[in-house]
């Protein structure tokens, strides 16, 4: 009888097989990935229209007014604060791929030694969510203004170390430690971070936005947001406000990914809050999940969601600005 | 190793048919099917260096299927897509089922009817005729698992078939 049922269940299976994959379907192209660059998904919502509005500016009034031109789409974030200390940074690792060499590396000292009064009274507004490392346009002004004196922090000329020094100091995420690829425009600095793997080849784990903190063409680079790629963090929407518990989600694509998100401030070095290891995977497909936080004192937080457990703990990542006041 | 050298699409477009229905057989639906198999070599386009041979490179995507399919499965089974698999309560087939002789749809349901392990263990050894080593390293257990599973599934499908007879 054993064999029968055996005998039994091999033809079902292949006359299932058959029924549902004849020999006659014609394979669909294989849409593979570069190797150590995410599939692209697309850009946030908020990329397209404000690259728009960008374009727009360009050619009613040239580049130099290109990022007034995005005021109107965006809050304006509080610009009365003292500048203070940042979260640490202690990276020691020098972006492969970025374009000048600072003279010192990221350290944790805060850009406070600038005088508070030396801070213009500016029209200039960031247009996105300033993230890190300055909360407002006055603790970025202090810095410049202390770094064209002393030389002070020449990190934050440099928008790769800014974008790792935010990876590895902010967020925490040590093991990413290499700029992947750097493409600076009008609509800022876009910025890959990754890792090599053990064969040496480069990943890319995310590409971070980040714009010049100031009118000026030495201001401090700030991390505004990532690029959507292969795993995407939507909601809640960029710039909104949120109270906890917060519903966090996006697409993802992926086999067996492990999402970890966590909500963080400037003015804290530990995470707000935090969940673990929601699974997920397929193509593009959806992801959600409520974390609590508490404690929040900062205008903007950062939404910060990984995935990984595949190479590295921590393989891939996404951010989103979100605001605890309007 | 010559990871390296591996030819990722040629590789898909060889086996893209045999892995697609590999993947019906655990998920149901062709569409979902495919997008677990296209997952799959993916994932191996991306991991690919990490392989000892190009030869681990069918059993890397073999098991990609199989954790891909799961994860399909606890999706549905935590009530966000309907119900297809597992389970008594699970109803009718897919659209291609009605081409099937009514005693090879009979076998099907009840194999989609026993436990996870099970499923799948027979599906390797009686669909893609793979050695109890090979199913072991596919599903991550041992070969002792693997035999015990084989063994009550064919129980199982022996009292459900063999009672009807």
């Amino acid at each position: 009888m054993t064999h029968e049922v055996e005998t039994m269940l091999a033809a079902a299976l292949d006359a299932t097989a058959t029924a549902a994959v004849p020999d006659d379907r014609r394979v669909p192209p294989f849409i593979g990935v570069g190797a150590g660059e995410p599939a692209v998904r697309g850009r946030r919502p908020w990329a397209s229209p404000l690259l728009a509005a960008a374009a727009v500016a360009v050619v009613a009034v040239g580049a130099a007014v290109t990022v007034a031109a995005v005021r109107a789409e965006r809050q304006s974030p509080a610009g009365t604060s003292l500048p203070s200390p940042l979260p640490g940074v202690s990276s020691q690792h020098v972006p492969s791929g970025s374009g000048s060499a600072p003279t010192s590396r990221p350290t944790s000292q805060a850009p406070s030694g600038a005088p508070h009064s030396a801070a213009p009274q500016s029209p200039f507004d960031l247009g996105f969510q300033p993230l890190w490392p300055f909360r407002d346009l006055q603790e970025a002004t202090a810095w410049r203004v202390a770094h064209q004196s002393t030389g002070v922090q020449p990190w934050h000329s440099d928008a790769g170390q800014t974008a790792l020094s935010f990876t590895q100091g902010y967020l925490g995420l040590r093991a990413i430690d290499t700029v992947t690829s750097t493409s600076i425009d009008q609509d800022g600095a876009h910025i890959g971070v990754g890792y090599r793997d053990p064969n040496g080849g480069l990943r890319t784990s995310a590409v971070l936005h980040l714009v010049r903190f100031g009118p000026q063409s030495d201001a401090p680079w700030e991390v505004v947001g990532s690029d959507d790629t292969s795993f995407s963090l939507e909601h809640p929407d960029y710039g909104s406000t949120v109270t906890s518990p917060i519903t966090v989600g996006g697409h993802i694509t992926g086999v067996d990914e492990s999402i970890t998100v966590t909500v963080r401030q400037i003015a804290n070095p530990a995470p707000l809050g935090r969940t673990c290891c929601t699974p997920a995977g397929g193509v593009n497909s959806p992801w959600t999940v409520s974390v609590s936080f508490s404690g929040a004192t900062d205008d903007v937080l950062t939404v910060l969601a990984t995935t990984g457990g595949h190479l590295m703990a921590v393989e891939r990542f996404t951010i989103q600005g979100v605001r605890t006041r309007s | 190793m010559a990871a390296g050298e591996l030819n990722v699409a040629a590789l898909y477009t060889a086996h893209w048919r045999q892995m697609v229905r590999f993947a019906v057989l655990l998920v149901e639906d062709v569409a979902t099917a495919e997008d677990v198999v296209q997952d799959a070599f993916v994932a191996l386009y991306r991991h690919q260096h990490q392989l000892r041979s190009i030869d681990a490179a069918m059993g890397y995507v073999r098991a990609a299927v199989v954790n891909g399919s799961r994860s399909v499965i606890r999706k549905r089974q935590t009530g966000r897509r309907r119900l297809v698999l597992a389970g008594p309560e699970f109803g009718a087939g897919a659209d291609y089922e009605v081409l099937l002789a009514a005693e090879h749809r009979e076998a099907v349901q009840a194999l989609r009817r026993l436990p996870r392990r099970q499923r799948e263990v027979l599906v390797l050894r009686y669909w893609s005729g793979s050695s109890e080593a090979e199913i072991a390293a596919t599903l991550g257990i041992s070969t002792g698992s693997v035999k015990s599973a084989a063994s009550r599934g064919i129980a199982t499908l022996e009292k459900r078939l063999g009672g009807r007879r």
